[in-house]
């Protein structure tokens, strides 16, 4: 027995590996390589492209930063207007004794910066002995507003703010958008106090709307995430976080893409039912599905820099932009043929096989409204658009919508 | 083909000239084919597998060592992309058992033209998992060991899996000797049987 199965194992050997065997050259063969790898090209091509451009946008973001950073500010002085004025201590018994000695000490305080200078105020911050204040004073009108930070009084009223009466002074309304920060030195402070909610955590929900090359076979999906935003200046903030995506959507079918999903169709009538047993060369011909039903589970990692158009009381409306990383992890592909009413039931199913880093391009725009000082609501209607085919089924994969987030902020009190 | 022309050939595929390429591909299409047939159902998926291989071979030709064989190069990529379509294709492969072969017929007009194309023809009708253990061990000469572990099976169901597919292959060339011999001939896999050739062969490699 062992020698029969060596004889047939060396028939066999002999033959399929014999040099005199051939199979012609077809032509139509090395035209589908030829396709693939004019695809590959182009793919390679646009990659080096995107590349070449993000490494540019980058080193200028970072350029622009570094000097930003290290360009040093003009110490502002103290305005004229607040400088040598005349203090008479309130006769008031409720006057605090502490507070004449502070005024007394503007005199000699150091301008933080100024705040707001039109042709009714002026406002700036000063420092006294790393005690902060703030000081509003209303030109022509002999009255001065003031916050100690810190320290403050229990005599204060609602909004934080002591408003006194010195003989030659009248109250007015402070501005409620004045803030303090925390004095960490005692040299002049010559950069623009930090906004609260320097860091954010938000949750975000939206529907989105998926679609290849353009939206007009779109199919509704939907996102869940949790995302992380820190404040860099006072207009510009940095996001990043995870999302994960149900992206939905039809596509036409690329027999290059997949080049097993086909059937075969007698010549004379009948349905070969998706396999090819017994087949006979030229009695057949190939069919092939019309379009592709995709069902996509993509975890999606955003990088995004957000600048603030406006920030108004509780109102914050901003614009950006960013580059999101798509890691594919189930990847769903159900072929759709045209004819015959055949419910196709072919399938193909992928895990974890594709990841895309840096490869889609993120625009927002967002409006936040503030309940209060820890939690806020925005909503963000944001489009991405992808920078290189996406998944095995290697489509340019749109997506648009509008983000329900809840925000929470991680900033300590001040 | 000269080894300066081939020399030539990879440099032009190197600077990703079609024209290099596609001589190449040209020159080496039958080889490879041989390679890819053996592992695949019929030659349209031999086609698409030797495809696969050759895109690999075109993209990554700047890995071609060239003080080695350019052939056994080429080959170890269609060896590979063979088994890697084997292996994806797992879950889809219908297992064929062939309980019967009536209305195979296959015809010796020439004893070469019939020992290649119709015992191509019989690997290509094994089932997916008996064909790859018989090539792998009969015609390629890999141990079960080292087979269990390209197909990640165990060394076990390899032993078994050639044992299968060596009597389908038996039964097979038994069955051909009992068909109707006055089919004409009508293409390389359904022609009619020459029955001394085939018991002349029979009675040379299996005697019963």
């Amino acid at each position: 027995m062992d020698k029969r199965n060596k004889d047939l194992d060396e028939l066999f050997k002999e033959k399929l590996t014999s040099e005199r065997s051939a199979h012609p050259f077809i032509k139509k063969k090395w035209d589908a390589l030829e396709l693939m790898l004019d695809l590959s090209e182009k793919k390679r091509k646009q990659k080096v492209f995107v590349y070449r451009t993000l490494i540019g946008a980058a080193a200028t973001l970072l350029i622009s930063f570094s000097i930003w950073l290290i360009k040093p500010t003009e110490p502002i002085s103290l305005p004229q207007e607040l400088l040598n004025l005349e203090y008479k201590q309130d006769e008031s018994p409720d006057f605090p004794q502490e507070f004449s000695d502070e005024i007394n000490e503007l005199e000699e305080a150091h301008a933080v910066e100024s705040i707001m200078n039109d042709s009714q105020h002026i406002e700036c911050k000063v420092v006294i002995d790393k005690v902060k204040f703030e000081v509003r004073k209303t030109l022509n009108e002999n009255l001065m507003f003031y916050k100690k930070s810190h320290e403050i009084k229990s005599s204060f009223n609602s909004n934080n703010f002591y408003t006194r009466t010195l003989p030659f002074l009248k109250s007015i309304q402070l501005n409620s958008n004045l803030k303090f920060t925390d004095i960490e030195s005692d040299h002049v402070v010559n950069s623009l106090p930090k906004r609260g909610n320097d860091f954010l955590i938000s949750i975000l929900a939206a529907p989105s709307l998926n679609g290849v090359n353009g939206f007009k076979n779109g199919e509704i999906g939907n996102d869940l995430g949790l995302l992380f935003s820190f404040n860099i200046t006072n207009k510009l903030s940095i996001s990043t976080g995870a999302v994960y995506a149900k992206k939905l959507y039809e596509a036409d079918f690329d027999r290059n893409i997949y080049p097993n999903i086909r059937r075969y169709e007698s010549i004379n009538g009948g349905f070969n039912n998706g396999s090819s047993n017994n087949l006979i060369e030229n009695s057949y011909t190939e069919v092939f599905p019309e379009s592709v039903y995709a069902d996509c589970r993509v975890l999606d990692i955003p990088l995004n820099i957000n600048y603030s158009l406006m920030d108004q009381g509780n109102n914050k409306v901003s614009v950006g932009t960013g580059i999101s990383s798509y890691f594919m992890l189930k990847e769903k592909y159900q072929f759709k043929y045209a004819e015959k009413n055949i419910i196709n039931s072919e399938k193909l199913e992928l895990r974890n096989e594709n990841r895309h880093i840096m490869s889609v391009l993120n625009f927002q725009a967002s409006y936040t409204r503030q309940l209060n000082p820890k939690m806020g609501v925005s909503l963000q209607p944001y489009l991405k658009i992808p920078l290189e085919y996406i998944g095995y089924g290697e489509t340019k994969l749109q997506s648009a919508g509008i983000a329900v987030k809840v925000n929470f902020s991680l900033s300590a009190n001040k | 083909m000269v080894e300066d022309k081939l020399k030539q050939l990879i440099e032009g595929c190197k600077k990703q000239n079609r024209q290099s390429q596609q001589l190449l591909y040209q020159e080496f299409y039958s080889f490879a084919m041989r390679i890819c047939a053996r592992f695949v159902h019929n030659n349209y998926e031999a086609s698409e597998v030797l495809n696969d291989g050759f895109f690999k071979a075109l993209t990554n030709i700047d890995k071609y060592d060239e003080n080695r064989s350019f052939k056994t190069w080429l080959s170890k990529i269609m060896y590979n992309t063979s088994i890697d379509y084997y292996r994806s294709n797992l879950k889809n492969n219908k297992m064929q058992e062939l309980d019967s072969v009536n209305g195979v017929e296959i015809d010796a007009e020439v004893e070469k033209k019939l020992e290649y194309d119709d015992l191509l023809a019989m690997v290509q009708k094994l089932s997916p998992s008996y064909r790859v253990v018989f090539n792998l061990f009969a015609i390629d000469c890999y141990s079960h060991e080292e087979i269990a572990k390209m197909l990640g099976i165990s060394e076990g169901a390899s032993r078994s899996n050639l044992h299968k597919a060596r009597q389908k292959l038996k039964q097979m060339i038994i069955l051909a000797t009992s068909m109707n011999t006055n089919s004409e001939p009508r293409n390389l896999y359904s022609v009619s049987i020459n029955h001394k050739a085939i018991d002349d062969l029979w009675n040379r490699n299996f005697r019963m």
